[in-house]
């Protein structure tokens, strides 16, 4: 039997003015499964990411997340189904007035049933990164592998099917990146969650990819598992392994 | 011809940013009417936009009728109408200089506070980061920020407006030795409701005014942080002109009405 994808792209364009960033990128990412793209910057993977969960809109192509084509879905659809989505920022996007708790109660207010339990559900969500200690400082009192981490756990308390990273260890120390990687990990095998990560980070890929995808020059340019890829004798896949 | 065509495409920029923001306006009134409405976070607005301005406001207000008062009084000497200074400055204030100054004083405390605050959340993704998580950012953050600043503006103009009288009350009370009772008497018998009604009316347009402008520059902030200062700035800006376009329009509507 044919395995569904939960997220699936196909020929996805978008340009800004006479600048093409996506160019026909396709792509399919399966239940359980940590997809990796990398790109050079500016080769569009933002912009992508953007497109898929709706912050912008593709000239053309097809978007669709659990079998639901986003084109065609109105805003309450659409914002239910990016609950199902958790989101981690590469700047991590911590609400600046608010606390920690406040932070990780915000996406809460869209499930009332899960509302109720805020408390232990933020108290769980925090245990998982390491940072219950946290739980009532301010976004501006952490350091950057903790605004990291909180984010993380932000974009895991509606205990989301996929989640998607962008840029997870930019900025951050090798050693902080490596405890990111690490959570990243735990996430996948206690919740069984599928991911999209976002990254031009090699060591980050060869540790957490199942699969990935080189996106150049706005198209899928490669795909395969990382020793597939690192194997390849193409000299434009061969940059990102140097 | 590069001069002229420039200057063609600054006022084609301004139509385009003045269509911008009369969508935004409607989005607003389209948004506000809708389920669910955020309560707590328009309380929090609402003391953020009268705690930040309070002394401000205070401050301002009472300068007003301090200065007002001392400037006016040697010409009222001269004429031997010294007794009308309570009813002219009272009058004065309530319609037009309190209202107009504190409006603009929370313009550039409140509107450019908002404007850099919306923009430092747009460049930061927290915009993004609440739409994703499934709220309506533009609920949350804008509906209540106008919301705020159009029901907050009216009660600090009332507070400036009556600061202002005391600190023109202090000024006849040291030079003239008239006594607080008396001024207010005065006062009071020369305002009448033509004088208040239209002036309250036109507060609630500049708080909307205040609340809109500072929210559209800083939700549409582009450029990273350049572009926020950038938001920033021209929220006070066009929110200035805003204002007195307002009080223009106010006053020749009061006149119809009220035959001020």
């Amino acid at each position: 039997m044919k395995k569904e994808p939960i997220i699936k792209i196909e020929n996805l364009k978008k340009s800004f003015g006479k600048n093409e960033v996506l160019n026909g990128f396709s792509m399919e990412l399966y239940k359980g499964e940590h997809l990796v793209i990398m790109g050079k910057s500016g080769s569009g993977k933002s912009v992508m990411i953007k497109c898929l969960v709706g912050l912008m809109q593709p000239d053309s192509g097809v978007i669709e997340i659990m079998g639901k084509d986003i084109a065609y879905l109105n805003q309450i659809d659409l914002d239910d189904l990016r609950t199902e989505i958790g989101f981690l920022f590469q700047g991590s996007a911590l609400y600046d007035s608010m606390t920690v708790r406040e932070n990780l109660e915000f996406p809460l207010r869209k499930k009332p049933e899960k509302f109720k339990l805020k408390d232990r559900l933020v108290q769980e969500a925090l245990e998982n990164v390491g940072l219950l200690e946290a739980i009532d400082l301010m976004p501006v009192e952490l350091s950057g592998g903790m605004k990291r981490r909180v984010a993380l756990a932000r974009a895991l308390i509606l205990q989301p099917k996929i989640i998607i990273y962008d840029e997870p260890t930019t900025g951050l120390d090798p050693i902080t990146a490596k405890e990111i990687i690490e959570l990243m990990r735990n996430i996948q095998q206690k919740y069984g969650t599928s991911a999209l990560i976002i990254t031009h980070d090699v060591d980050c890929a060869r540790v957490i990819s199942n699969r990935m995808i080189l996106l150049i020059d706005g198209i899928d340019y490669a795909k395969g598992t990382f020793k597939e890829l690192e194997a390849s004798k193409d000299y434009k896949i061969k940059e990102f392994f140097k | 011809m590069i001069n002229s065509f420039s200057i063609l495409i600054k006022i084609k920029n301004f139509f385009i940013e003045i269509g911008e923001l009369t969508y935004f306006a409607h989005r607003f009134f389209k948004e506000a009417l809708k389920r669910p409405f955020e309560f707590k976070e328009l309380l929090r607005q609402c003391y953020n936009v009268g705690n930040r301005s309070l002394v401000l406001v205070s401050v301002t207000g009472f300068i007003i009728g301090l200065v007002f008062t001392l400037q006016s009084r040697p010409t009222l000497m001269e004429f031997g109408a010294e007794s009308w200074i309570p009813s002219m400055v009272s009058i004065s204030i309530v319609r037009e200089i309190g209202p107009v100054i504190i409006a603009l004083i929370c313009a550039g405390r409140v509107s450019s506070g908002i404007g850099a605050e919306l923009g430092s959340m747009r460049v930061t993704e927290q915009i993004d980061a609440m739409e994703v998580s499934g709220t309506n950012p533009f609920k949350y953050l804008v509906v209540t920020r106008i919301m705020a600043t159009t029901l907050m503006l009216p009660l600090l103009i009332i507070y400036g407006d009556v600061i202002a009288l005391y600190g023109s009350a202090l000024i006849e009370n040291l030079k003239g030795e008239v006594s607080f009772q008396l001024y207010f008497n005065k006062v009071f018998n020369a305002l009448e409701y033509t004088d208040i009604i239209p002036a309250t009316i036109k507060t609630f347009f500049f708080g909307f005014a205040i609340g809109l402008v500072g929210t559209f520059k800083g939700y549409n902030c582009k450029n990273g942080t350049v572009g926020v200062g950038e938001a920033s700035n021209s929220a006070v800006v066009y929110t200035s002109m805003l204002l007195f376009i307002i009080d223009f329009i106010a006053v020749f509507v009061s006149d119809i009405f009220f035959e001020i």
